[in-house]
Order: C-alpha cells, then structure tokens, then sequence
C-alpha cells in the first residue's frame, strides 16, 4: 500500500504537461494558468484513491467533512507550483512574489564554509525553492530523492534544466550516499524531504494530525552521522505566483547515543512532525502527498 | 558457518559493531550481498560504514569513484578493496 505514490500510473500526465508547458513557454503564463483549471478537474474526475487520499486529509486538518470543491481547490493548488516550476527551471520566473523569511541562516552557513542539511516535506513546492536556490543565489545543494517517484515529471524537468538534475541524488542504489560527507565537509548543503516513508526504508510511527502515521528515519540519522546543523524550510504557495519561503533552525547538531538510539530518533521526529503540523495548519492547501499517508500496511 | 580470510573476519567485526547489528560477524557469507535482500543494509548504513572505514584504514571512498558499486557489494569485494588501499 505503501507504494501507491509510486506505482500510481501518471494517467494523462505526460500528454497534458506537454502541451502546458510549450503553451506557457510558447505563449503566455496566463493562457497556461486558464488550462490549470480543466486539468485539476481532469484528475480530479480520473483517479479516486487520490481524490479520497485529499479529502481524508483536508477533513483532518479542516476538522469538518470536506467535498468536491475542497478537493479540487487542492489539486488546483498542485497544478499551479508545478506550472510556476516550470518557469523557474526554465530561468523565466521573474514574475514570483516572493517573501523570504530567514534567508541568513544559509547566508551565515555559507560565510563560515560549513554544511548543512536542509530538511523539507512534500508541502509546497520543494522543488522550486531549490530551483531557485541554485539559479539566483547559487547555492551548493544537492538534493537526496526518490527517483522511482513520478518519472514522466522528472524527465521534464530534466529536459527544461539538466544542471538541476545532474544535482540530484537518487536514494534507492547501495553507494548513492556514499562520499556525500565529502559534499558536505567542503560546505555543501544536503537537501532532504523527511515526510515520505519510501517503501523498505526505516522509519518510525508517530501522531500526525490525530492518528499515528510512519516517516523515515533517513533525515535524522543522516543529520548525526554528518554533524551539520539542520535547517527546516518551507516553500509555501499563498496564491497566483506568490510564495512564502522560511528557514528556521532545526538542530545546531544531532547526535544520537550508541545506546536508545531508536527513542532519540523518534524525539527528534516527533519534534520534525510538531513543525509539520503547524506548517500544513497554515497552508493547507499545500499539503502534496494524494496517497493515504496513515496507512500502516506495509 | 562460511570460510572467511581473517581480514574478511575482521571487517564483517568492524561492520556488526559499528553499525550494531544483532548478526553474528562469523556467520556473514564474503559472497553475500550487503546491501538490501543480503545483509539488509540500506545506504545510509554503507554512508556510515564508508565514514568508519575512513576513520580506520586512512582512506577515503569518494562519491565518483565508479568502482563503488562493487566495494560495498559484498563483504568478501569490501575485505579486499581495504586491503589494497589502506594506508594504516
């Protein structure tokens, strides 16, 4: 159950961002923008374990039954940071409104050559903070992700940026971190999203928005065995091309002991989850797992 | 229990304690696999074997090194790729 997100077949993905994407780059972000309400509904329609996965969460974090209108408003949200990524790759995205909060915490991180690890979620758009990171500000990330996830998009994107995706790291081969302490002890930043359980990883249960859900362990242990601070960010959409985009200090180091090491582990996730939380309680919308994340099959 | 050189012995004891694994270091088969359906480790455990292994015999396993893949592949391949390039 737990691969839904990755075995989902990308219905109709691969013709309809095509299209989008050489409308908008071709003619305007507006008539691009205007087809962002028929595709939403196109899935929307099409799939039903997505549509009930965004439901079933939006009814939690709403904390009232929610419907079609909620439902669509969420994927709508979706299709509009995917589109406005697609300018960002393309370097054309001049057109953001953003609002950067905490920006200095890199700054101060680059200026004493010291790196970190940036940990993220599936809320927002992840993908365009770190286009934009490396584009306008240049900043060494390299991005630790599951690869099996979504590869029609991932081509896509490849073809708009190949720099962006040459810095990418699959997670899901034997020696894919391998020398990653290099990166990191010359300054380089680490960026990780720490919601996804990815099938066959450790992770460990803990409450999300009322009921237990499982997260992985990766961010954490990755965090002690590099000894770098952790920083949380956050790229929250908050309407038509604006953004608001936060870092906030995690960990100035995790270090975990030899001994209870899985009960350091889960205080540090529960503390992962409690930020979680309060992100997604205020942006809701942004929340962008469509699978149920509160299965506990395997 | 399989044969294991007494270097292979002596890193399947380094891998069990370091990353604290409940297996016995004498009963790691030098073919098998270590990553995943094998010894069952995922990447983050070979980054931390990789860091001990660094730490101890003085060399460093870089992220370009194409010959990676086959260091980490069983015990029997990490055994020998120490004893080729430690320098303590």
């Amino acid at each position: 159950m737990k691969q839904d997100w990755q075995s989902q077949t990308e219905r109709g993905t691969s013709f309809w961002l095509r299209t989008i994407v050489w409308l908008a780059l071709n003619f305007s972000r507006g008539l691009a923008r205007a087809l962002l309400y028929p595709i939403s509904a196109f899935f929307l329609l099409l799939a039903e374990r997505p549509r009930q996965a965004s439901c079933n969460y939006l009814t939690r974090i709403k904390e009232k039954p929610t419907g079609w209108l909620d439902a669509f408003h969420h994927y709508h949200t979706f299709a509009q940071t995917i589109l406005d990524r697609v300018f960002v790759f393309a370097g054309r995205a001049d057109f953001l409104d953003l609002n950067v909060q905490g920006f200095d915490l890199l700054e101060s991180q680059m200026d004493k050559g010291e790196g970190c690890l940036l940990l993220g979620a599936h809320v927002g758009s992840f993908e365009m903070l770190r286009g934009l990171g490396v584009i306008r500000r240049h900043l060494p990330i390299k991005a630790l992700v599951n690869q099996e996830n979504s590869p029609i998009i991932r081509t896509l994107f490849e073809c708009l940026n190949p720099d962006l995706a040459a810095k990418v790291i699959n997670i899901g081969t034997a020696d894919s971190l391998v020398g990653i302490d290099q990166h990191v002890g010359q300054g380089g930043m680490l960026a990780i999203l720490g919601d996804r359980d990815v099938h066959g990883g450790k992770r460990v249960s803990c409450d999300f928005l009322g009921d237990p859900a499982y997260f992985p362990t990766a961010p954490v242990l990755l965090a002690h065995l590099l000894k770098v601070p952790v920083i949380l960010f956050y790229c929250l959409h908050r309407g038509p091309g604006r953004y608001e985009i936060s870092f906030e200090r995690f960990a100035e180091r995790i270090e975990l002991p030899r001994q209870n090491r899985d009960a350091a582990v889960r205080e540090w996730i529960k503390r992962y989850v409690a930020r979680l939380e309060q992100h997604c309680q205020l942006a809701p919308y942004n929340w962008f797992n469509f699978y149920d994340f509160w299965d506990q099959g395997d | 229990m399989p044969q294991q050189s007494s270097q292979e012995h002596e890193v399947a004891e380094l891998i069990t304690q370091s990353l604290n694994l409940d297996t016995d270091p004498n009963a790691i088969d030098p073919a098998q696999p270590l990553y995943r359906e094998g010894l069952g480790l995922d990447s983050i455990d070979l980054l931390e074997l990789s860091l001990v292994i660094s730490k101890k015999y003085g060399f460093q396993i870089k992220s370009d090194d194409p010959e990676n893949v086959s260091v980490f592949s069983s015990l029997g391949d990490l055994a020998r790729t120490i004893k080729n390039r430690r320098t303590k």
